[in-house]
């Protein structure tokens, strides 16, 4: 009996130990091929700077293609160091109002000026890691974002509080999801192309941070109406400010 | 009053090399640069150096001494640790961003992907530097 649980023992130990070297490896090797990324990015400008006289509208037209690929690629290793990480390091405990810090985190991306995004309610003050916060709210508002297919689009944050967790939901008006991708969505590189942006990374992120906290993640959908995201995080000693 | 800088560069790659002295070669304002491959190099200029740069850019990740160990080797000599230094990197990791500014530093640019972008960044902090009085002359 004894034996079975060292050797129990031995064997998380080992998988622990893989599963950091593998992190380790997917985050050097992604830091790497994005300095590369650099290079080529540089070196093509300098080519459609230099020479677009002299190359015709065509191949213009694919060196454009290829900076639009190499985008791309950047924000997949991006994602890629991002999904690394987490968990790699221990989380650390900030106090956050997240009235303020979703306000900021819609600030700071990019979104069309025909949809709009709002609060409703109070969000609470809660004790977290900022930036594996700020990875859950970052990626589900700008998927709901993404999702839109509505002339004026219109995404709701919300949360309701029971005694262990706080729920929080994420609205949007878009396309939706059918049902057999409800599970599938969460699985590491799967997209719905939905947006030529899209990694397939940003849920996987999502779940690997909530995972670290106990928190579930689920969504209810419907085709052409839209979709709500809902994830929950549970409340403790530690993280109720 | 706007004046021209000395900047030491280290960085190892050559495309980057590349970048930065295109960067500067469309400024209206001339710059005296020297280049270093690694910290080692770096800090065999900066030893026999007459007059001191104003400026360091400095690379981190780099073959033999690399940034960081090249930053905590200047910031613990007396005559070097004066010299502001920016660094210049392709790597946004927190572990090396604390690690930075507890050596001290005088900026921390991420490389951004394109080259128009880091044009930008390159030119905003040599404009800035370019008004600055330095320890040494």
């Amino acid at each position: 009996m004894l034996n079975i649980m060292r050797q129990k023992e031995q064997l998380l130990l080992k998988l622990k130990n893989q599963n950091e070297q593998l992190n380790d490896y997917a985050h050097l090797v992604s830091h790497d091929l994005k300095s590369s990324l650099r290079s080529l990015s540089a070196l093509l400008s300098w080519v459609k700077e230099d020479c677009s006289e002299k190359i015709g509208e065509e191949s213009i037209c694919n060196l454009n293609l290829m900076e639009e690929k190499i985008e791309k690629m950047d924000q997949f290793l991006e994602d890629i160091i991002n999904y690394s990480e987490i968990g790699g390091t221990s989380l650390k405990i900030n106090t956050i109002d997240l009235n303020v810090k979703v306000n900021k985190i819609i600030e700071s991306l990019d979104i069309p000026k025909n949809i709009n995004v709002v609060i409703k309610g109070k969000l609470p003050v809660l004790k977290a890691d900022a930036r594996r916060l700020r990875q859950v709210f970052q990626n589900l508002i700008s998927n709901a974002v993404n999702f839109n297919d509505k002339e004026v689009g219109l995404v709701e944050i919300g949360v309701e509080e029971t005694e262990g967790f706080y729920t929080f939901s994420i609205k949007d008006f878009g396309q939706g999801i059918p049902k057999e991708y409800h599970e599938k969505i969460f699985n590491t590189f799967t997209t719905l192309g939905y947006h030529e942006k899209s990694t397939g990374m940003g849920l996987s992120i999502v779940k690997r941070v909530l995972d670290l906290y106990g928190g579930e993640i689920w969504l209810e959908s419907e085709v052409l109406k839209g979709s709500t995201f809902y994830f929950t995080l549970p409340k403790n000693k530690a993280n109720e400010a | 009053m706007r004046k021209s800088l000395n900047i030491l560069l280290v960085e190892d790659d050559m495309i980057e090399i590349m970048k930065f002295n295109r960067t500067i070669s469309k400024l209206a304002y001339p710059h005296n640069i020297v280049e270093a491959k690694n910290g080692e190099e770096a800090l065999n200029i900066l030893y026999k150096y007459e007059s001191l740069p104003d400026l360091i850019l400095l690379d981190l990740n780099m073959p033999k001494i690399n940034g960081l160990e090249f930053l905590s080797i200047i910031r613990k000599n007396i005559q070097l640790k004066y010299i502001p230094t920016v660094i210049l990197t392709s790597s946004n990791d927190h572990k090396d961003v604390s690690e930075c500014h507890q050596l001290g530093i005088a900026g921390y640019l991420v490389k951004p992907l394109k080259f128009a972008d880091y044009s930008e960044s390159i030119k905003t902090v040599l404009d800035y530097w370019c008004f600055n009085e330095f320890v040494q002359a």
